[in-house]
């Protein structure tokens, strides 16, 4: 029995198409096998009787037959058929009107979106109106406008939301910080009645929030009394700061920054999941809050970095360091960082030494008492003289800044910082700064 | 591509129909007897060759000069009428088997066999190949009547039946044994009414 294989071989070798050293294979096997003689036989057999069947053939009036059908259908060649499709208007007349519609299709839209923010505040006051009360819209409303509005319409009532932050925008929040903070409360109250989904758009009022720069010097420059000064003055000037400081490796920087901050008798708090990108040397940007750090005190901080910058690696020093007063938007940002409601930022109550009084006091003598049995406790004045208080370790946190972590309300570290921050002392600062990598 | 046939052609996309007319004559008898051996019906293939020239006809300024001008006019009318036998197929096969289940048509008057007169012969056994053939699916059926009817190389049969020459040396293979399978079985049947 021939394979498919050769049976192949073989009907190729009947049409003619197999090749030179094919073709001899093939009559090889002829040669040798007669069930393949037999099977070549066959094919050829058939071949030659479809050859042999009759050739039809189409009538001499074939051609005319078509040529007819091609008039009775009107039927056009290629080339006429391409005249007849030719377009009526000159190509021009096209690119021309391709143009126009893309013209009017981005004017529309630059105006559109040009046009959507105004809209959209216009429509939130328009509903703020009617929702809020009167001395909301006293807030709102300069006083010009409304001596010459008595009767606010809707429109009016819009046009006074932009005047307010212009207002604000061109006074300053230095000179006026209770227009600054009206104009915020503003923008959240709008937010809030809107019943729109809040957009980017809406913020338009944040983003003119403008902050005064306090001061930008390098550490490195800090020896000298002038800026030590100046440095000192500015902290005075506020209660709470924001600072920019940028290194190469942030790793070190931290290295550097703890080894100063224990020093002058702050603890950093290093939240778990910094630690770890800390460790790992990841790059990453670090946050440090603190709400316990005197002027004197961060002067004095900024002044040791400045020192142990000078003996540093130039290739591992700090930039320069950029002093700005805390604005809302950075109090957001701790509260972001920190994980926990704005409304509950401010710290609990606390009496001298650091005493909880919304804590019963037996809570604390059983602390103190198993402190004590442990060894931990205050040690046992000396007789004839008297127990100086001590105050609470004091202590600064550091989150990740960037990549700013998930669920900071889970971190033990920011739970226990909470747990345990003192109430702000007097001339304390709140300091959030960021050291970011360059 | 024969120079003549380019210069038809020129002429047929100047507006001259005569030219296509003179394409028409030559091309004519060939396409028609495929065109009939594949479909089994003179009046069916009569229009399928037509539609063919008229297809060709208004579509020339598209014929790439890649190819002899017949084996482009061969593909239009090949693949119509291979479509066509796909179409009836479907309608025999939802209407019944009009030869018998799985029987070998019997030809249309097997006591002609046996008249000695040679006409009479070739009329039978062009039945019998006719009926065999019809038995065939009908890409099968196309390319043996392109290799023995039409004497057509592999390479020219792929380029009008749009498939690779492996696809056509494997389905001349299995057509030639379908074949071969079916007229034993015919030869068979008629000896034994014998």
């Amino acid at each position: 029995m021939l394979s498919d294989q050769v049976r192949q071989l073989l009907a190729t070798y009947v049409d003619g198409e197999l090749p030179a050293r094919q073709r001899e294979a093939a009559s090889r096997l002829l040669e040798q096998s007669a069930e393949a003689r037999e099977f070549v036989r066959q094919l050829e057999a058939d071949a030659a009787a479809l050859r042999r069947l009759p050739r039809r053939q189409l009538g001499p009036e074939f051609p005319q037959k078509v040529l007819s059908v091609i008039d009775d259908r009107r039927l056009h060649g290629a080339r006429r058929a391409k005249l007849a499709r030719s377009p009526i208007y000159p190509a021009w007349i096209g690119v021309a009107a391709a143009a126009a519609v893309l013209f009017v299709v981005g004017v529309g839209a630059t105006l559109y979106f040009y046009s959507l923010p105004e809209h959209q505040q216009k429509v939130a006051v328009a509903r703020n109106d009617t929702n809020q009360s009167a001395k909301t819209s006293d807030l709102r409303t300069p006083r010009k406008e409304k001596e010459n509005s008595p009767a606010p319409t809707k429109e009016k009532s819009a046009q006074p939301k932009s005047s307010a932050s212009k207002d604000v925008a061109e006074n300053g929040d230095k000179s006026n910080p209770a227009a600054n903070q009206t104009a915020l409360e503003f923008t959240t109250d709008a937010n809030v009645s809107m019943e729109t989904a809040p957009t980017r758009r809406l913020e338009v009022f944040k983003e003119l929030e403008q902050v005064e720069l306090a001061l930008s010097l390098a550490l490195r420059d800090l020896d000298q009394p002038r800026l030590q000064e100046r440095l000192r003055e500015t902290l005075k000037d506020d209660k709470a700061f924001h600072l920019d400081l940028t290194c190469a490796s942030t790793a070190k920087g931290l290295d550097r920054l703890q080894a100063v901050f224990q020093v002058k008798g702050i603890k950093l708090l290093i939240d778990k999941a910094a630690l770890t990108r800390w460790q790992k040397g990841l790059k990453t940007h670090y946050a440090l809050y603190s709400e316990d750090v005197t002027p004197e005190e961060l002067t004095a901080i900024l002044q040791a970095l400045g020192a142990d910058d000078k003996k540093a690696d130039p290739k591992q020093r700090f930039n320069k360091i950029i002093i700005n007063h805390l604005t809302p938007a950075n109090r957001g940002e701790i509260c972001t960082l920190l994980g926990v409601d704005p409304r509950n930022m401010a710290a609990k109550p606390k009496g001298p030494l650091g005493v909880d009084i919304t804590q019963p006091l037996s809570k604390k003598t059983e602390e103190q008492l198993a402190d004590s049995l442990a060894g931990k406790g205050a040690p046992r004045p000396a007789p004839g003289k008297a127990v100086a208080p001590k105050g609470p370790d004091r202590v600064a946190l550091i989150l990740s800044y960037n990549p700013v972590r998930i669920s900071p309300a889970s971190s033990k570290e920011v739970k226990q910082f909470l747990a345990t921050r003192p109430g702000q002392r007097p001339g304390a600062l709140q300091i959030l700064l960021v050291l970011r990598g360059s | 591509m024969s120079g003549d046939d380019d210069r038809l052609i020129a002429d047929c996309l100047k507006g001259q129909t005569a030219a296509f007319g003179e394409l028409v004559r030559r091309y004519q008898d060939r396409l028609f007897n495929t065109v009939f051996r594949l479909v089994d019906s003179a009046e069916d293939a009569q229009d399928v060759v037509q539609e063919a020239f008229l297809h060709a006809y208004q579509s020339l300024d598209r014929f790439k000069r890649e190819s002899q001008f017949f084996t482009w006019l061969y593909r239009i009318a090949v693949n119509s009428a291979i479509s066509l036998k796909r179409k009836q197929r479907i309608v025999v096969s939802l209407h019944g088997d009009r030869e018998g289940q799985g029987g070998v048509p019997e030809p249309h008057d097997v006591s002609e066999l046996s008249q000695p007169d040679l006409v009479l012969e070739r009329a039978d056994e062009e039945r019998r190949i006719q009926a065999a053939l019809n038995r065939l699916s009908p890409e099968h059926r196309a390319v043996l009547i392109l290799k023995d009817l039409e004497d057509q190389k592999y390479e020219t049969m792929a380029e009008i039946l749009q498939v690779p020459i492996g696809t056509i040396r494997s389905r001349l293979h299995r057509a030639r044994l379908e074949l071969r399978e079916v007229l034993e079985k015919t030869t068979q049947k008629i000896e034994g009414r014998r």
